[in-house]
């Protein structure tokens, strides 16, 4: 149950300092590393595949702007996700989300647990359900469950306090038992 | 669900308690049927959400990262012994301001003390000052110091180090200025004619 941990090792570290001095090639490098995780975090936050790819790009071009100021002292990984995170946000804020929340269909109380989805429909039904969710408690689920970071390095990867991860978290969990119900007693 | 371990019991799911805290879940754990329950459903959640793919039909990384690359501004290669100098640069104008002050102060003394000599004041203080045995190189060194920087020291270099110390400090800067000034990024003014 414990999230792993991505040691920061000495041949990332000299990518870095390569690419804060300008070695575009140490940059790919870190891009080739890190690429599928940012992709999927932006995937799981906004739904949509080509759109994921187009954000994810944005996120490692403001990575490669803003990395003459990155310090090493938090992990390369969490400072790319918060850049992820942050442009995923400002795409969903900018109206550009591919779910419509009220068109979302979940859980009916009336069919209870003989509703038997399968397959690709569940999996369907449970990326809808966590689109639904709230952005600030969407990211936090994310980074949890599908990305495995401890709460300090959700923490700092959101910039908030670690009590603001846990009733996140808490809520987004709630949120997800009470859509999902039908598929978690079937 | 104070009774029961309700507030930690997440953070137990997720392996974030430690030690004390660690030990009164599981002990609660073991005797409470209603938590474990609820712990149960959390990993029922975690599994039920894992069954939504992971993004599918991405882009080949080669191609991602030549993609990114494309759009990768292109910053000047600075390495890291260059930015050392870089900083190292804006000190210049300290160094000089301190070699400025250090030499008006000797030569300020060093004046003084010349015309108190030619009045034959104080012409034993500084070498009663010292101890006996360096009485002699105190004399030596005292007499070439005020020989150099002194007013009326030997024709041309007493009056020559008075000028062309200064004076070279003030080119110096002088030099940094324009220096400072030409590694400066310009702005491009047109005249509105396009």
């Amino acid at each position: 149950m414990r999230s792993p941990i991505i040691p920061s090792d000495e041949v990332e570290l000299d990518l870095i300092v390569q690419a804060q001095e300008g070695n575009r090639e140490a940059f790919g490098e870190l891009v080739l590393r890190y690429r599928k995780g940012v992709i999927n975090v932006v995937y799981r936050m906004c739904g949509d595949v080509n759109l994921a790819e187009d954000v994810a790009q944005e996120a490692f071009i403001k990575a490669w702007e803003h990395l003459p100021s990155y310090q090493p002292k938090a992990p390369f990984r969490n400072w790319v996700y918060r850049i992820a995170t942050n442009s995923a946000r400002d795409v969903l804020r900018q109206g550009k989300e591919t779910v419509n929340v009220d068109e979302v269909p979940l859980s009916n109380p009336d069919e209870g647990p003989e509703v038997k989805l399968v397959g690709k429909e569940r999996a369907e039904f449970v990326r809808q359900a966590v689109l639904s969710l709230p952005l600030a408690s969407r990211s936090v689920l994310v980074l949890r469950e599908y990305e495995g970071l401890s709460y300090r390095e959700i923490s700092e990867a959101l910039d908030i306090p670690i009590g603001t991860v846990m009733s996140r978290l808490n809520y987004a969990r709630n949120a997800m038992r009470k859509m999902l119900s039908g598929l978690l007693e079937a | 669900m104070n009774k029961h371990v309700g507030d930690w019991l997440e953070a137990y799911h997720d392996g974030e308690l430690r030690g004390l805290r660690f030990m009164q879940v599981e002990a609660h754990l073991e005797k409470c049927r209603k938590c474990t329950e609820e712990l149960e459903k959390l990993s029922s959640l975690s599994a039920l959400l894992q069954e939504n793919p992971s993004a599918s039909h991405l882009t080949t990384p080669d191609r991602f990262a030549a993609r990114v690359g494309l759009y990768l501004l292109r910053r000047p290669h600075q390495s890291s012994w260059l930015r050392r100098l870089r900083g190292s640069w804006y000190l210049v104008p300290v160094g000089l301001l301190s070699a400025w002050t250090f030499l008006q102060t000797v030569m300020i003394v060093a004046g003084g003390m010349n015309v108190a000599r030619r009045f034959g004041l104080g012409e034993d203080l500084f070498i009663s000052l010292m101890p006996a045995q360096q009485e002699g190189i105190i004399t030596d060194i005292s007499q070439f110091v005020l020989d150099i920087f002194g007013i009326g020291g030997s024709f041309g270099l007493g009056v020559s180090l008075n000028l062309l110390l200064p004076a070279a400090i003030g080119l110096i800067y002088l030099a940094w200025l324009a220096g400072w000034w030409v590694s400066q990024p310009r702005q491009q003014f047109t005249n509105g004619n396009s």
